[in-house]
């Protein structure tokens, strides 16, 4: 990841300076940072989809059982009545399982000594208590990409679209990327509306921290028109040299493109006029809006980049989410110690979060996607195990504590941003927005073995379609959405009107999409009224 | 009176739900249908929601409910009531069902429409064979689609006014078939979504080179889903046959420290306190005596990742009928529901209304997938018939029928051959092939040659060269 | 491809007849002119009866009345309207004299190819070609950074096992960037030849060492030349020359340095959809 002439030694000394700086421009209160942001109107609405991938657990977090509540406490996996938290006002639950020295045995260990990166649950539930809906949800599908793409299209309810899909299309059409998609397998997925219009569909992003490259078709690379020898043209004189000679060559392009025989003879081809289109507007529009500096998460000098030379900065805005994102949750840290890099390159999460955040807050986008991948990060395996929430098959009592915290972390971090942003319009962007902790499905609720000691013994569980899913927003009424048996761990649903229990109900995919939609102000043919998980 | 009228059919209409036998009798009732060659239409033909607890339906499966008062035998009356509206215009795109159904465009869409475009008018084009088919526009073509990279000016000119031009196109296919491009960028890319690797381990490089091998030479695509064998690839590039068991290491000493004598495709692999070992494959083992196998079916890494830990591998079957038959069962495709079925094995619901409609395809489909491992004691995709009964699906003795296409199957090898034998086997095969050359799926107006080029596969051996060799003779790839 | 609609399959004339009719129809005014009670629609082409400037007030080929002046036209006065057809998808009157293509199905042509022919037309490796900020990762523009945009995928990382299907905002651009930066590096390295006293690889039919240049400098005709051969297998036409050539004109005031026109060039030539699509 260094060039030739970078030895970790030299990364290390530059990335000091780097940080120093970084930390700095951190200072900045969010509201002046977003005056050097795009002044571009907010959306009216926001959907954030994290995606808790491989199978989230509601009875291991916000529907967490006490033992003492269970009569079948010793086959199930339900907790010490002292981990399992109450709030006053609100029926969610925490499970906050405690740390175990080294050498002991733990609830939360796994590969060894690993535990996970310690955000407590109930510090979100403390936080945030009346936006976060559970609600009780029975899946279709044990096949992690099939219910992926479910839980993201209602199981087809609205056309086959996905949420971000349809949002975007009813408050994207003006945006630069009103859909933009950083996920992994099934959540990646586009759906299968073919009329869906173009400008709705997603916008793929492979790279999060290297994404503001690809935003100019010249700014930030070396040897562009305008610059010296050898050089990326310089802010100033040059790049604006650059720039006018760039937007001559694309006249003359243009130009070209009129009198060629290629151009004329297959002038009737749809791909051919779209790209020219493209050209002409939005790509335009990236380049006029600046994203290569707004989306720029690196600082000058981090990993010795040195973004000076190649004409580029960093925004302040970009500067603050990272001062937000960026540390670990319990020791703080901003620099992975086990590659010694800024944990915004290191963990794909921390990179994926701020560019969620940049893009919406920067009027760029309505509707982001994103979360962690089946891949095994070494560099964060100790808040992330392999297959994320799919590690359940290993251990599940690890695998879903750090997860769900990790999620929660990344989660509240989200918020704490969307609440500090003014949108310019007497009201925040958290005002506006919606985050869907979609999951693929739920877990087995029962221990391998009558008695098993969940905190020695790993507790391997397959995909269960029992499960909740979890909406969290001020659109929202917060509360949890129908019941557990805490004899069977399994949910049983409510009715949409009323948001009463209703253990006769069955809560399928298409009431969340709904829900969501109606939250979002975003109705579609044959959406499920959820009045009940509204407010009046 | 209208008004009663009205009410009679919607009352009587509601009482007519979803039935996933449609697909069939569809296709069985329109058999030259353009939607059906060599495939099977979808619930979406006339659904917008095949949900027990909110049918709904487009404006042409609403023609078909009002066609008729239906009684209660569906299967009997559908073809009546298909043909009474054959003359309608149900998505008002100006051709009437009847066309839309023959000529293979959707008759409840109206975006969907085979297009004439207007002719061109005006002098002959100084450059391009407009109107007819471009060999230098084809020949530039082959060599970005499978060569990847365009042809030189050198090239060109010596094709251009060329009486040879056909020869000099089908032998740049050639040259073009072996090269780098195609044989190690291409194949694997085309196979990315029937084999579904992710960043846990590298099993399923088996899977690849197996696609790879079969995909080149002219080799029998048929191998794909009927294959003992596996391959290697020792060096760069080069693709050889494993017959028979796939050893743990082929008896190479290395040392760890020095992996230079280890083949490309091998490790050292060494105990945990010595540096001295053998040479072992990177992409691990594949544990299944070769009578068991068939092709892509059988691999480690396909079981490993797709029955995972369940008892009845529905997925596995699901990825299998998708990746090899082009039929998505997640998207209501290739429906041929087993009457009693399903049996709900591992008593997982499957037989709710709401997924019945999928699983009395599916389950069937999945039986004689339960005797191969998952992740399990033994190494997934190993053979073992007791597997079923140990996971209490059914008892010794009484294992429900397999069917595939609508016929037993007793085994994964039949499931295979089933498979090769049919039509939308051979459809699948062109349709990869197709894609990736023409860059989208055939269009209706183009169904015609694209149903005569899979139609062709058995005269030419299944052989993929011979199938792209038709290929880029067709008027999608080289007419203007 | 243009799909035909109903509308389509009109005469354009009569289209554009039946639209006023209808929008003074939707007016309410039939008749309100400010001059004349009776709204003449004054037919577009020839009528039976041989008068070509035939209007709304009755006419019939027979010379008979068969209407009332009410604007709206009657069956039998709009006879069929000489027009010429439309070439493909272009109106008629639109467009070339030649024949277009009505299939027009082109392709977009995807990383793997865009790559090996950018770098093929530079005499470039792919590490040469491009880095972005610095970082010389192997395969950092074509297989990371820009691959997906391009038309790749990346199966094992983030599971995606299709490409994307048609070109998006940030595929435009990264079209441009990377041809920028193979484009850059080839005049770049051929400049640092020419000031060691080589010809230099692509460039060598012009001086690069020039601070600055006209459109009439010796070799950028044989350069611009070059460049279509090497992008797009051809030579080109005079009037695309002539196109080109105009890169070289001062900008803004300024004279252009040879660097930077043939770096424009370079840019301009090979980011053309005839580069980008077959």
């Amino acid at each position: 990841m260094t060039d030739q002439h970078n030895s970790r030694r030299n990364f290390l000394k530059g990335s000091g300076a780097a940080l120093a700086a970084l930390t700095a421009l951190s200072r900045v209160p969010l509201a002046r940072a977003l005056e050097s942001a795009s002044n571009k109107p907010m959306p009216k609405r926001f959907l954030f989809t994290l995606t808790a991938t491989g199978g989230a657990n509601l009875t291991d977090s916000f529907l967490a059982v006490r033992e003492s509540e269970s009569a079948n406490a010793d086959a199930l996996i339900v907790y010490p009545d002292t981990m399992v938290k109450s709030f006053p006002g609100t029926a969610l639950r925490a499970l906050d399982l405690p740390f175990a020295p080294q050498g002991v045995p733990g609830y939360r260990k796994y590969i060894g000594e690993l535990q996970g990166c310690g955000y407590k649950q109930s510090t979100f539930v403390q936080k945030y208590a009346q936006y976060i809906a559970v609600m009780a949800l029975e899946n279709t599908s044990v096949n992690h990409g099939v219910a992926q793409k479910r839980a993201l299209t209602g199981d087809g309810c609205n056309r086959g679209r996905t949420l971000a899909e349809h949002v975007s299309e009813k408050y994207g059409q003006d945006l630069i990327l009103p859909n933009v998609n950083m996920a992994f397998s099934g959540y990646l997925e586009s759906g299968s509306d073919a009329n869906l219009p173009a400008y709705a569909r997603n916008e793929v992003v492979g790279i999060p921290y290297l994404f503001a490259a690809g935003t100019d078709g010249m700014r930030g690379m070396k040897r562009a028109l305008g610059g010296a020898l050898d050089a990326a043209p310089q802010v100033g004189a040059e790049l604006d040299r650059g720039r006018a000679l760039m937007a001559r060559a694309r006249a003359a392009r243009s130009d070209l493109e009129a009198a060629s025989l290629f151009g004329q003879t297959f002038q009737c081809s749809s791909v051919r006029e779209k790209l020219l289109a493209l050209r002409n507007t939005k790509a335009a529009a990236v380049e006029t809006d600046d994203l290569i500096t707004k989306l720029m998460l690196f600082a000058q000098g981090e990993l010795g980049i040195n973004l000076n030379s190649f004409g580029l900065e960093t925004s302040l805005l970009a500067a603050q989410t990272r001062a937000v994102v960026e540390p670990h949750p319990t020791t703080g840290a901003v620099i992975n110690p086990a590659l010694g890099w800024p944990n915004m390159v290191a963990d794909p999460l921390v990179a994926q979060t701020c560019l969620a955040y940049l893009l919406a807050a920067n009027g760029f986008t309505t509707s982001v996607t994103w979360g962690p991948t089946f891949s095994p990060q070494p560099a964060i395996l100790d808040q992330e195990p392999p297959l994320a929430f799919d590690y359940s098959h290993q251990d599940h009592v690890a695998a879903q504590s750090a997860m769900w915290s990790r999620i929660l972390d990344a989660t509240d971090k989200l918020i704490t941003l969307l609440q500090q942003t003014p949108t310019g319009e007497g009201d925040t962007m958290w005002d506006r927005s919606v985050i869907h902790l979609a999951t693929d499905f739920g877990r087995d609720k029962e221990r391998n073995a009558v008695g098993q000691d969940l905190a020695v013994d790993d507790v391997s569980t397959g995909h269960h379609l029992n499960n909740g899913a979890v909406v969290i927003s001020p659109l929202i009424k917060g509360g949890v959405y129908g019941s557990v048996n805490p004899d069977t761990l399994y949910t049983s649903g409510f009715n949409p009107m009323t948001g009463q229990a209703d253990a006769n109900m069955t809560m399928r995919s298409h009431h969340i999409y709904s829900a969501i939609c109606q939250a979002l102000d975003a109705p579609f043919p044959g959406m499920t009224p959820m009045n009940g998980v509204f407010n009046g | 009176m209208q008004i009663l009228l009205c009410m009679l059919t919607v009352l009587v209409a509601t009482t007519a739900v979803a039935k996933p036998i449609a697909p069939k009798i569809f296709c069985d009732t329109y058999p030259d249908s353009g939607l059906c060659a060599g495939t099977l239409v979808t619930c979406s033909l006339c659904h917008t929601s095949t949900s027990p607890s909110h049918t709904a339906w487009n404006d042409f499966g609403n023609a078909v409910l009002g066609a008729r008062d239906w009684e209660t035998h569906f299967a009997n009356d559908l073809p009546t009531a298909l043909s009474l509206i054959e003359q309608d215009d149900s998505d008002g795109d100006t051709l009437d069902n009847i066309s839309e159904i023959l000529l293979g465009s959707l008759p409840a869409d109206e975006l969907s429409i085979p297009t004439v475009p207007d002719s061109p008018q005006g002098d002959p084009n100084p450059g391009y064979n407009v109107g007819g088919y471009d060999f230098l526009f084809a020949y530039r073509r082959v060599s970005i689609v499978y060569c990847g990279q365009s042809p030189s000016l050198k090239e060109l000119d010596a094709i251009e006014g060329s009486d040879a031009a056909y020869n000099r196109l089908h032998d740049k296919l050639d040259a073009c078939l072996q090269s780098g491009h195609w044989r190690n960028v291409v194949l694997d890319r085309m196979a990315d979504p029937a084999i579904k690797p992710i960043n846990f381990g590298t099993n399923w490089e088996w899977d690849y080179r197996l696609f790879r091998f079969v995909m080149t030479e002219g080799r029998d695509m048929r191998d794909l889903v009927s294959a003992d064998y596996h391959v290697r690839e020792a060096q760069p590039g080069v693709l050889t046959k494993i017959e028979g068991s796939v050893p743990n290491h082929n008896g190479v000493p290395c040392n760890k420290n020095d992996p230079g004598t280890c083949a490309f495709d091998e490790m050292c692999n060494t105990p945990k306190e010595s540096d001295d070992g053998f040479c072992a494959y990177a992409a691990g083992r594949q544990p299944l005596e070769a009578e068991h196998r068939a092709g892509m079916l059988t691999t480690q890494w396909f079981h490993f990742f797709n029955t995972m830990f369940s008892a009845l591998p529905r997925q596995t079957a699901a990825q299998a009928y998708r990746s090899w038959l082009d039929f998505d069962i997640a998207r209501q495709e290739g429906l041929m529901p087993v009457s009693n079925e399903p049996l709900d094995v591992d008593g997982k619901g499957v037989d709710q209304a709401e997924c019945a409609q999928c699983h009395s395809t599916l389950d069937p489909l999945s039986y004689v997938f339960a005797s191969y491992n998952g992740i399990e004691a033994g190494g997934a995709s190993v053979y073992d018939p007791s597997r079923p009964i140990r996971k209490g699906l059914w008892e010794e003795g009484n294992a429900p029928q397999s069917l595939l296409l609508g016929q037993p199957v007793e085994t994964l090898q039949d499931w295979g051959a089933v498979a090769m034998a049919s039509d939308p086997f051979k459809r699948k095969l062109a349709l990869l092939f197709y894609q990736h050359a023409i860059g989208h799926d055939p269009r209706p107006e183009d169904l015609v040659e694209f149903t005569a080029l899979w139609q062709s596969l058995p005269n030419d051996g299944f052989s993929a060269n011979a199938l792209n060799h038709r290929l880029i003779d067709l008027n999608a790839f080289g007419a203007l | 491809m243009k799909r035909r609609t109903l509308i389509d399959r009109l005469p354009w004339a009569l289209v554009v007849a039946l639209a006023i009719a209808t929008a003074l129809t939707l007016n309410g005014c039939t008749g309100c002119q400010t001059h004349t009670p009776a709204i003449d629609v004054t037919d577009t082409g020839d009528t039976q009866d041989g008068a070509d400037s035939d209007t709304d007030d009755g006419d019939t080929p027979d010379g008979a009345p068969d209407g009332t002046p009410d604007g709206r036209p009657d069956s039998d006065d709009l006879p069929p309207i000489d027009v010429d057809p439309p070439n493909a998808c272009i109106p008629a009157g639109e467009g070339p004299s030649f024949q277009v293509s009505a299939r027009a199905d082109l392709r977009w042509k995807r990383v793997h190819a865009l790559k090996n022919d950018l770098l093929t037309a530079m005499e470039l490796t792919e590490a040469e070609a491009c880095q972005e900020l610095g970082l010389a990762l192997p395969g950092i523009c074509f297989n990371i950074v820009h691959l997906v945009p391009l038309g790749g995928n990346d199966p094992v990382g983030a599971a995606m096992y299709r490409p994307i299907t048609e070109p998006t905002v940030t595929t435009a651009l990264a079209i441009d960037r990377v041809t920028t930066a193979a484009c850059g590096k080839r005049v770049d390295e051929d400049t640092l030849a020419q000031q060691a006293g080589e010809l230099g690889n692509v460039f060598h039919h012009m001086d690069l060492t020039a601070e600055a240049i006209e459109v009439g400098t010796p070799g950028l005709q044989a350069q611009i030349d070059e460049l279509y051969r090497r992008f797009l297998a051809r030579s080109p036409t005079d009037a695309e020359v002539q196109i080109v050539l105009q890169l070289a004109a001062p900008l803004d005031g300024t004279p252009v340095s040879a660097r930077d026109f043939a770096k424009a060039a370079c840019f301009t030539i090979a980011t053309t959809t005839e580069f980008a699509f077959h």
